[in-house]
């Protein structure tokens, strides 16, 4: 069944283009019932889990014999909520796509390409299987930046795929060096010949893969790419960019980087953590000096993606609940701004704050929303994100207390540059391009939008079965470093 | 015995009978010629492969067949048989494109004939493990080229055919004069009598050390590795595409059959690997790191192929670097440097036949003059993509592969040798925004243009070539395990 949540999007691209070649259907249809029939199989995929259905690994396949490279995919908890968390994303940037017009074809094929990545790489048991798919997102994102991006699109393009490249390079020679000692890429593999070993070398190895890692997260000083490449992209790469791809860092940190090497994890926890909440002030700081709307949601973002590098460095079971709560979250949340952006732009001309003073009097849907979106993006209670980083907390303050101190004040900055945002762009005196703005909502805007606030509303109010769900997998790494 | 030889015999025959029915046709008719050319290749093409087929299944079997001919003049192992399906493989990419390409040129009679010779010298280079057969051979293939970069008589031709050849002559003078050291000292020019008296020369070991600086040297040309490679950017953008794609794919590879066979045979007393395993690393680490960063600067794309040609031959001289490491089975560094071998053939072959298609078009090779090429020409653009991002090493693609196992072969090694792996990953980075480039103007600069029809031979060309490199890509398996065969052969 997980190969087709693979095979389903990449043969999804071909048809999609195909149709619109010659004239069968649009291409955005077939992409979205494509991205519908992703959705429902990893649905079908998620109860059969439940059911307790053995998924890890669910399916394997010989690949280079020679080289010990199998095809192997399977899902854990942690895995099948990113899944999921992609094949809905995938449905919203489809519905945020609606106004894209030009060449469409290639659009949604390419979409449909990076979706049959993501789900590689969310599923993918085999460490050459998963640096294949690592790889291969980076080049349909590079040719949607291209060509359907902002001014500065050719240098945003060219940043990310360079820089996440070199970082991902770095990682593939970690990989090898794993598979030199274990003589397969195979994930089990790895982990039975893996302790072993001596420090000395997993510390080298944790090293070259932090550094893929860290790039694709990003945690500073590895992200100038980003601000760069998440504003400059079109809302539903923003979208995709935000939500999906900087999780792949963080999913590669935890399944690999913890749970292939816990002891050396632990030595560098520390480390790891202080990294982490400079990244979390630097771009919370950054965020307080933005006009752009999508720059500071871009900047926001980096500081939520360090909450959850923090909840992975605290190494407790809430806290790495809380990390894999706040990747589902952030997921739904980032994707929910980012398509508020593009709205932005076409219903009220402007994503500078200081032109859309008073949205919520002319376009009370968009300004709404907009506050929801910030509200759960700064921790409101009651919304997921406040779920996620209270768990994050709660783990750091049992392992570096010293640091949840510092990473709690930096609370009130995020709340400080939503507030003080929404000040002046969503409340405020009537700004003159808001005064045209357009109030209408499409039916292709209001439904993913609801799907979003509702998801995030729902997993705030009662987070309890996802948080189950997740702990699972949560018990399973914290057992590897012998905590609780 | 002759069983062995009928591709070569075959592709000779064919190479004499495009010269005389040349003779016999109108200039208008002469296009015959090419498609006979092709009947040759593929013949020729049809018996390697059987050959590949029958010598792995004896290898699987454990079963012993007789390899050497010509009282060990020759020996047709896996190795060479690789080294002729390559060979072969970009004659027939070549020669399917030049159809196309040089339909407006005099002279095909030549033209295809000379594809032919240089081909089948190429094929007698892959077999021969005799120091004056390798010789002879290796002249045949490269005499011919030499002619076929000058075959349209204009300015940056003729000045790329005289640099080729002016240079070609010169390293076959270093070549030969390593040749005669090691024949002096040995008596003998078969690399395996040179291999069992080496051990006994040890107060002659400086001589050796000459020798084998003339040999690295001489080959060191022909493959363009720095700091020997000035003349391949020029020859490369002044020659005709094809010529060029037959240049970069083939005549190249050539040079590797040559220092393969000689070093790893004749010269591998472990004294001598230590001190050439050493010039093979910085020539290795300059030649990527050179060919790379001035391939960033270039604006002509031919030139910009030119250069990454040289920084890929630099990936597989980090193989020779590696055989003085006790850490890595011998089998996985050649091996690894054989795929990569295969795997630039056809994606360069590819790349050059890309710019030729535009250039039937009257496009030029500047980067400017790319742009739009997307929605010109769309097959030709597509293609180069692939063979573009295959060259950066992106997954999926038969490029990613052969890196892999080369960059697997480096870490392996470990130590000072890990070194090289990490410039391999930072070349490759280097290069992906070179390649990348290219994309990005056929595909997102430009104005509005039409689409043309597409010269159809030639997009033959380009589309087996580009699945080639798919199909490599996706499944590696049997191309792995083939070139791990063939560099089990070398030592059978």
């Amino acid at each position: 069944m997980l190969a087709y949540l693979i095979a389903i999007p990449f043969l999804g691209a071909f048809a999609s283009y195909f149709a619109e070649r010659y004239e069968v259907a649009k291409a955005r249809s077939v992409a979205l019932a494509t991205s519908l029939l992703t959705l429902i199989i990893s649905i079908a995929a998620l109860s059969s889990f439940l059911s307790g259905k053995e998924m890890f690994p669910a399916q394997a396949w010989d690949w280079i014999p020679d080289f010990g490279i199998t095809f192997t995919l399977g899902v854990d908890a942690m895995s099948l909520s990113l899944v999921l968390l992609t094949a809905l994303l995938f449905v919203v940037a489809i519905f945020a796509s609606w106004n894209i017009t030009q060449n469409t074809k290639r659009y949604y094929a390419l979409l449909l390409l990076m979706e049959a990545g993501l789900m590689g790489v969310f599923m993918a048991l085999d460490l050459f299987l998963f640096y294949v798919f690592w790889e291969i997102v980076l080049i349909p994102a590079f040719f949607l930046i291209n060509g359907w991006g902002g001014r500065r699109r050719s240098y945003a393009a060219m940043k990310i795929l360079i820089y996440t490249h070199l970082g991902s390079l770095f990682m593939f020679i970690g990989f090898i060096l794993l598979y030199l000692k274990a003589g397969s890429f195979s994930f089990f593999a790895i982990s039975d010949t893996l302790s072993s070993l001596d420090a000395g070398f997993k510390s080298f190895v944790f090293l070259l893969l932090f550094i893929g890692f860290a790039f694709k997260i990003p945690l500073v000083p590895f992200h100038s790419w980003l601000p760069d490449a998440y504003t400059e992209a079109p809302t539903p790469v923003s979208v995709l960019l935000a939500g999906l791809l900087s999780k792949m860092g963080a999913y590669g940190l935890l399944r690999i980087g913890v749970t292939l090497l816990p002891e050396t994890f632990q030595g560098y926890a520390y480390a790891i953590a202080v990294l982490a909440v400079v990244s979390v002030f630097y771009s919370a700081f950054a965020a307080l000096a933005q006009r752009d709307i999508k720059r500071l949601v871009a900047f926001s973002s980096v500081s939520h993606m360090g909450f959850i590098v923090l909840g992975i460095a605290s190494l407790n079971l809430i806290g790495i609940n809380g990390a894999i709560f706040q990747m589902v979250s952030h997921g739904l949340i980032v994707a929910l701004l980012f398509f508020l952006t593009g709205m932005l732009v076409e219903k009220a001309h402007s994503r500078e704050i200081p032109y859309l003073g008073g949205l919520i009097t002319k376009a009370p849907f968009l300004g709404w929303v907009l506050v929801f979106a910030s509200l759960a993006s700064l921790g409101l209670p009651g919304l997921s994100g406040f779920v996620a980083e209270l768990s994050i907390l709660l783990g750091l303050f049992n392992s570096f207390a010293f640091l949840a101190y510092l990473a709690v004040l930096s609370l009130p900055l995020t709340a400080g540059y939503y507030l003080w945002m929404l000040q002046r762009a969503a409340f405020g005196a009537t700004s003159e391009l808001v005064e045209k703005a357009r109030s209408d909502v499409a039916w292709h805007e209001a439904v993913p939008v609801l799907v979003l606030v509702i998801l995030i509303t729902v997993l705030g109010l009662y987070p309890a079965p996802l948080m189950n769900m997740i702990s699972t997998t949560s018990q399973a790494i914290v057992a590897l470093i012998g905590g609780i | 015995m002759l069983e062995a030889l009928m591709p070569e015999l075959v592709i000779a025959v064919f190479a004499l009978a495009v010269i005389f029915i040349d003779m016999t046709l109108r200039e208008d008719d002469k296009e015959f010629l090419g498609y006979l050319s092709l009947v040759g290749v593929v013949i020729a093409l049809a018996m390697v492969f059987s050959q590949a087929k029958s010598l792995l299944a004896a290898m699987a079997a454990k079963q012993a067949i007789q390899v050497s001919f010509f009282s060990g003049l020759m020996r047709v192992d896996l190795f060479a048989v690789f080294f002729k399906l390559v060979f072969l493989l970009v004659a027939l990419l070549v020669i399917l494109g030049s159809l196309d390409a040089t339909r407006r040129d005099k002279y095909k009679g030549e033209y295809y004939s000379l594809v032919l010779f240089a081909t089948l010298g190429m094929m007698f280079a892959a077999m021969a493990v005799d120091l004056v057969l390798l010789f002879v051979a290796v002249e045949l293939a490269s005499i011919s080229t030499f002619a076929l970069a000058a075959f349209r008589k204009n300015r940056p031709g003729t000045e790329a055919a005289m640099k080729y050849f002016v240079i070609g002559a010169f390293s076959s003078g270093l070549i030969v004069f390593g040749m005669s050291l090691l024949y002096g000292l040995t008596g003998s020019t078969n690399l395996y009598a040179i291999a069992d008296a080496l051990p006994a020369l040890s107060e002659f070991h400086w001589v050796l050390l000459l020798a084998v600086i003339f040999l690295i040297a001489g080959f060191g040309y022909k493959v363009a590795a720095v700091p020997f490679h000035m003349w391949a950017p020029d020859t490369y953008q002044g020659a005709p595409s094809p010529v060029s794609a037959f240049l970069a794919a083939a005549s190249k590879k050539m040079a590797f059959v040559a220092l393969l066979r000689i070093f790893l045979i004749a010269l591998s007393v472990p004294v001598l690997v230590k001190e050439w395993a050493l010039l093979f690393a910085i020539l290795a680490a300059i030649t990527m790191t050179l060919g790379n960063v001035v391939a960033l600067a270039q604006t002509n794309i031919k030139r910009m192929l030119a250069y990454s040609s040289i920084g890929q031959a630099g990936y597989v001289l980090i193989v020779f670097a590696l055989l003085a490491s006790t850490q890595v089975n011998v089998n996985l560094s050649i091996g690894a440097g054989l795929l990569h071998i295969l795997t630039h053939a056809i994606m360069k072959g590819g790349a050059f036949l890309a710019v030729a298609a535009a250039s039937y078009y009257m496009i030029g090779s500047n980067l400017e003059d790319f742009a739009g090429l997307g929605r010109r020409l769309p097959v030709t653009a597509l293609t180069m993509t692939i063979f573009l991002l295959s060259l950066a090493g992106i997954p999926f693609f038969a490029g990613f592969v052969s890196k892999f196992m080369i960059l697997t072969a480096s870490v392996a090694a470990g130590g000072a040798y890990l070194i090289l792996g990490i410039l391999l990953i930072i070349n490759s980075v280097v290069s992906l925004y070179y390649y990348a480039r290219v994309i990005r103007y056929m595909y997102f600069a430009g104005g509005d243009v039409k689409r043309e029809r597409e010269p159809l031979l030639l997009s033959v060309a380009l589309v087996i070539a580009a699945l080639l490199v798919i199909y490599i890509g996706v499944f590696p398996d049997s191309f792995v395990s083939l070139s791990l065969n063939a560099a089990s052969s070398l030592f059978s």
